[in-house]
């Protein structure tokens, strides 16, 4: 087990986001986590990533998250992408990947000014790692365009990639697959489970389109007005009468 | 004659743009407008008018420790003053400052009194002519300093934040505090070291400054007015807009002192800055801004 969360909750003015919910992530598998819109999922998200504040606990190998701050938990070993596009849009696909790599980085400003060893080292390094990503996940011909001037879907590769180059451990990705065509879903999983085998990543995902859900998930959490509903693998969710009627009760489900 | 003025507009234009510039870095960084950042420049004034006019040290060591006194100062105001109440309440982290401009203006009048102090000129020798289509232009070699010192600080910015991996996790901050600290930027720090900078800037600029206005508690008041114009009228966000603000605030005003009339050139000069603002409200190289997650 990779990560173990406890009696998660979040409360914004009086909503309860996500209440005393729980999960494992097994190490080395794919886990997705979905629900209808609104269920809580991309808190839980936000919880573990400090992006909001939450009680309960949440164990990644042996460190509680929640107790660490927001710029600590990248060296923790996990990485993320948002729902809603968050790259930094004044920079390059370079520079956001450079970013990404920021962490990883052991040398400090003056090894910079005067460009010493170390320098010249791990620059050389985190270049051949930029040069590596951005040609798995195709986007190398864009590294040196403002990601401002990108379409949609390229983005979301960057800010993928941003995350892998982080080296994490666990990768979460929000809804990786939302305003993708067909032909895009299909070349981005295989991107995808390319990049957590190359790296043997573990995976958490959260994610509408079902039949990629269900195609790629060793197992699936259900989540609905910030509870656990269900748990299983793929064939077991599906039987399940209570994510059943969980979604027939969300009309946007049909959108997926 | 024209020409006289739009070289002088160049060198007052280039203290706004440094001014400006050292308002933004630290607006960008940790979002606060700094209005006491002329009197912080003033007290490090005050300190090199201690090392060296009272206490005999040499320029250059004078100038150093005024400016490392600059920087200490941005920083302790970040750390000590803005950064408890951020989260708590970041509309009143605006308050402090302008708080805070009042104290320092009375600490100075405390410690130094309200004399008129002088400093002099780095360079003092003869100024530099050129003659130029059958008119000739005076430059002072101070006028010369200025200008190499601001071309010089303008520059090692840009470089900073352009091509170091800290400058550019400080633009990361400043682009979007919460994705940036996921990134494992400790954004903190990223605050302080743009205090820190903006700081230094700010010493810089009341330094080169003094021999002309004299040393005395609010000699950066007309400075910082006009430098934050220039960081208005260049978007407020934008390091070019900045300095094109700044210098086309220092060509203006001159050129309107000379031909229109010395006592509204402020007035004027900020007349046109208002009519480009209803025109281009985000300034000149000013862009939207960005929403916070
Ligand atoms: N920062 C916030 N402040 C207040 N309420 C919030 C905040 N973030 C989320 N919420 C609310 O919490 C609930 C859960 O939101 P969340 O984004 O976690 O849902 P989700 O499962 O990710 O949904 P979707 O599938 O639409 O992305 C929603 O009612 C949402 O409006
Ligand atoms: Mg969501």
């Amino acid at each position: 087990m990779i990560l173990s969360i406890k009696a998660l909750s979040v409360k914004f003015k009086g909503l309860i986001a996500s209440n005393n919910f729980s999960m494992d992530v097994e190490k080395g598998s794919f886990h997705s986590l979905i629900g209808p819109n609104g269920a809580g999922k991309t808190t839980v998200v936000n919880a573990l990533t400090r992006v909001v504040s939450s009680t309960g606990t949440a164990l990644f190998e042996d460190v509680d998250l929640l107790k660490m701050p927001a710029h600590k938990i990248i060296n923790a070993g996990v990485a993320r992408t948002f729902q809603n596009l968050e790259l930094f849009k004044n920079l390059t696909v370079m520079g956001n990947l450079f970013i990404g790599a920021y962490h990883t980085i052991n040398y400090n400003f003056f090894d910079e000014i005067f460009s010493t060893k170390s320098y010249k080292f791990e620059q050389s390094k985190i270049v051949q790692n930029v040069t590596e990503i951005s040609e798995m996940l195709d986007i190398k011909r864009y590294l040196n365009m403002p990601v401002s001037s990108l379409p949609y879907g390229t983005q979301k590769l960057v800010e993928i990639g941003r995350a892998v180059i982080s080296k994490p451990k666990l990768l979460i990705l929000d809804e990786p697959f939302a305003g993708l065509n067909d032909q895009e879903s299909e070349k981005l999983k295989e991107e995808i489970l390319r990049i957590k085998n190359l790296y043997d990543l573990t995976i958490l995902m959260i994610e509408h389109d079902m039949r990629i859900v269900m195609s790629v998930s060793d197992k699936i959490t259900v989540m609905n007005f910030g509870e656990k509903i269900a748990e299983g693998n793929p064939s077991e969710i599906i039987r399940d009468r209570k994510v059943a009627e969980a979604y027939l009760g969300d009309r946007s489900y049909s959108r997926s | 004659m024209v020409f006289q003025q739009i070289i002088a507009g160049i060198i007052t234009g280039s203290l706004y743009a440094i001014v400006a510039l050292g308002l933004v870095i630290a607006y960008k960084v940790t979002g606060v407008m700094n209005f006491a950042y002329g009197y912080m420049g003033m007290i490090s004034a005050y300190i090199f008018f201690t090392c060296f006019s009272m206490m005999g040290m040499n320029y250059i060591l004078s100038f150093f420790i005024a400016v490392t006194f600059g920087s200490f100062v941005g920083y302790a105001v970040e750390r000590g003053l803005l950064r408890p109440v951020r989260n708590i309440s970041p509309a009143s982290m605006v308050i402090i400052t302008l708080g805070l401009l009042l104290v320092l203006e009375g600490t100075a009048l405390q410690i130094w009194g309200n004399n008129y102090q002088q400093i002099p000129n780095l360079l003092n020798g003869l100024p530099f002519i050129l003659r130029f289509g059958g008119g000739i232009i005076v430059i002072p070699q101070q006028n010369i300093l200025i200008l190499g010192v601001v071309t010089a600080v303008i520059i090692a910015l840009i470089l900073y934040l352009n091509l170091t991996f800290q400058g550019k996790a400080m633009r990361a901050v400043a682009q979007n505090e919460e994705i940036a600290k996921l990134m494992g930027i400790n954004s903190s720090l990223m605050m302080s070291i743009s205090w820190i900078i903006s700081g230094s800037i700010g010493a810089l600029a009341a330094i080169l400054v003094a021999p002309q206005t004299f040393v005395y508690p609010d000699m950066m008041l007309s400075l910082q007015i006009m430098g934050f114009t220039a960081a208005v009228l260049g978007g407020f966000e934008s390091i070019p807009g900045s300095i094109i603000g700044g210098i086309s605030i220092g060509i203006i005003e001159n050129l309107v002192g000379t031909y229109i009339s010395t006592n509204l050139k402020t007035t004027f000069s900020l007349a046109i800055i208002v009519a480009i603002l209803i025109v281009k409200p985000e300034g000149l190289l000013g862009s939207t801004k960005a929403r916070r997650v």
